[in-house]
């Protein structure tokens, strides 16, 4: 899955479809660490609230911390994307198009 | 809470870029000055830091105190001090350097401008600093992503083009060091690094699972570190990013990457009992092909700029034989070439973006227009191409030197020829800008009428033409005192 995200960010002409990719590239990454947390049969990682108060065997339950990291990197890829967005738009606003194949082209007319 | 703390490196810049909107109520045009004192006061800390540093020890700050390994830690030895300080150093000659008090400059886009110079400056003081391996992704994350918007803050779409690849090439980067970071956790369990390390030395340790890691994490690494043949952001976004921003950018960001892998190679990996002598030997081939293919390329561009970026493609790949040949001395070295290229480097933008930006001159062959013109700059411009080549008794000479030195310690000959040889191509390139600048007659002038200097640019000639004087004769005491106190852990 990590390898058709990058795939797509380099075949791709179209900026958001490149854009897409990344999206791609970024959540094959969160069920990667998503899966290390899985254990045979386990239970959801979450105490009942003001059940019994005995102690909780943490090797029944699914670890939570990959999916506390993943939290994060969702912000992070949300972030990215937004940024990217931005760009792209900018792009558009003097170059009036996406792709990527054309923009190399407008922007090799006035060789630098 | 001790003022003296990794953590108030960080947080300076960090909260100063959360303030800094609600400045523009007080004052219109405080943005620049504001950053400034604060990058000023984060310099003045980390310089605190480094002395405290300076007979080696470390400093540890808990999160939330939560102790280890179940809490983020920071730690700050005399490496990361070091590194922290020149970080510091960088961003605040390159928000001095920015172009806020230009006349005509726009006020309204000052602000998210030192925005996101700050944040980059907290990412990458977090990433220099932290000891969990998931913290540090999260401050490359934020650093890469604010460098992005500041690579793309110019007004045209070459530049946002630009920052576009790199910010496709960076998360792509960043995605493999998080799956590196995912293998290090199945192998241990833990993000903490020196846990790490202890769990990686148990007798049942899954070991293959921590080489894997290694191999991702060291090649996202490379593609933020610009090691070739991962360098294809590079050229573009150093000659078509927002002339300021790539004075700032250009000197610090690659360098805190590969602190970050001499981070993880010799911190965690090494202690830990992975045989990683084959990674280090591709590492070093990386290194001695960048050296060379860069220099080529740099001499065949006609940008100034993107003439630049190939040069840092190829000092880049000097860096990383020092990395590859994983010796002491070598580590040193490399450390001591990664401080005087981000100065030399940041001298050279400097003068690069100043003459683009004053003249609209943005080839080398048109240098010759200028011939007299702009002294200051052009002066500026000599000493750092001089130290780049490695001319005695300039700074440049001396990280070579001991590079040089590292590469005949272990008679890896062809290192060393390299290393002798990058001097020379370093020189072609340079020498052939600096002719047509400085010998050349002049030829017709161009009609626009150049803009008047940047205020501060005869500050930084004089600054950092001393400073590679200086640094020259410092050099074997800034040697000694790395490959002695900043590496003492390393065999």
């Amino acid at each position: 899955m990590f390898l058709l995200g990058v795939y797509a960010m380099l075949a791709a002409r179209n900026l958001i479809r490149k854009i897409i990719g990344m999206g791609i590239m970024q959540s094959a990454v969160m069920l990667f660490f998503i899966t290390l947390s899985y254990k045979w049969g386990a239970k959801v990682p979450i105490v009942p609230h003001g059940g019994d108060h005995e102690a909780v065997d943490p090797a029944l339950y699914a670890n939570p911390l990959p999916h506390a990291l993943m939290l994060t990197a969702i912000v992070v890829g949300v972030s990215l994307l937004g940024v990217a967005l931005v760009l792209s738009v900018s792009i558009y606003r003097e170059l009036r198009t996406l792709e990527e194949d054309e923009i190399l082209k407008k922007l090799e007319d006035p060789v630098s | 809470m001790n003022l003296i703390s990794p953590v108030s490196v960080f947080l300076i810049p960090f909260m100063a870029a959360l303030f800094l909107p609600m400045l523009r109520l007080f004052r219109k045009d405080a943005s620049k000055l504001f950053s400034i004192t604060v990058l000023l006061a984060g310099l003045c800390i980390s310089g605190m830091l480094l002395g405290a540093h300076a007979q080696g020890g470390t400093n540890h700050y808990y999160f939330g105190n939560w102790a280890p390994p179940a809490g983020i830690t920071w730690k700050s030895d005399a490496l990361s001090a070091f590194i922290a300080a020149i970080v510091c150093l960088i961003t605040f000659m390159g928000a001095c350097a920015s172009p806020a008090a230009r006349p005509g400059a726009a006020v309204r886009a000052q602000v998210p401008y030192f925005m996101c110079l700050l944040l980059m400056t907290a990412g990458l003081i977090g990433i220099v600093f932290t000891g969990d391996t998931f913290n540090l992704f999260v401050f490359l994350e934020v650093s890469s992503i604010a460098l992005y918007a500041l690579a793309g803050s110019g007004r045209d779409a070459k530049g946002a083009f630009a920052a576009l690849k790199y910010l496709f090439l960076g998360s792509l980067g960043a995605s493999l060091y998080l799956l590196g970071v995912g293998y290090f956790y199945a192998a241990t369990g833990t993000l903490n690094m020196d846990d790490i390390v202890m769990r990686l030395q148990a007798p049942d340790a899954l070991q293959s699972l921590g080489f894997m890691g290694v191999l991702l994490v060291f090649l996202g690494i490379a593609i933020k570190m610009g090691l070739f043949p991962f360098h294809g952001w590079q050229p573009d976004a150093y000659a078509y990013g927002a002339g300021p921003a790539v004075t700032l950018i250009a000197p610090i960001v690659t360098k805190v990457a590969a602190y970050a892998l001499i981070r993880y190679l010799f911190w965690i990996v090494v202690p830990a009992g992975i045989d990683i002598y084959f990674l280090l030997l591709c590492i070093k081939t990386m290194g001695i092909s960048a050296v060379v293919i860069g220099s080529v390329m740099a001499f065949k561009q006609q940008n100034i700029r993107r003439m630049l970026a190939y040069s840092s493609v190829s000092h880049m790949g000097l860096i990383a034989m020092g990395i590859g040949m994983g010796t002491k001395t070598a580590l040193a070295g490399a450390l001591l070439h990664m401080f005087y290229h981000a100065l030399m480097k940041f001298g050279l933008f400097l003068a690069a973006v100043e003459i683009e930006t004053r003249y609209g001159i943005k080839n080398v062959r048109d240098l010759s227009r200028i011939r007299g013109a702009a002294p200051l700059t052009m002066i500026l411009f000599t000493v750092c191409a001089l130290s780049m080549a490695g001319v005695p008794p300039l700074a440049g000479f001396f990280s070579k030197w001991y590079l040089l030195y590292a590469a005949a310690l272990i008679q890896d000959y062809l290192s060393a020829f390299v290393i002798a040889a990058s001097s020379l191509l370093s020189g072609l390139y340079f020498f052939k800008a600096l002719e047509t600048g400085l010998f050349k007659p002049a030829a017709e002038q161009g009609d626009k009428e150049p803009l008047p200097p940047t205020r501060a640019l005869p500050f930084f000639t004089l600054a950092l033409g001393s400073a590679m004087l200086l640094l020259g004769f410092w050099s074997p005491f800034l040697f000694k005192w790395l490959s002695d106190t900043a590496l003492k852990e390393i065999g």
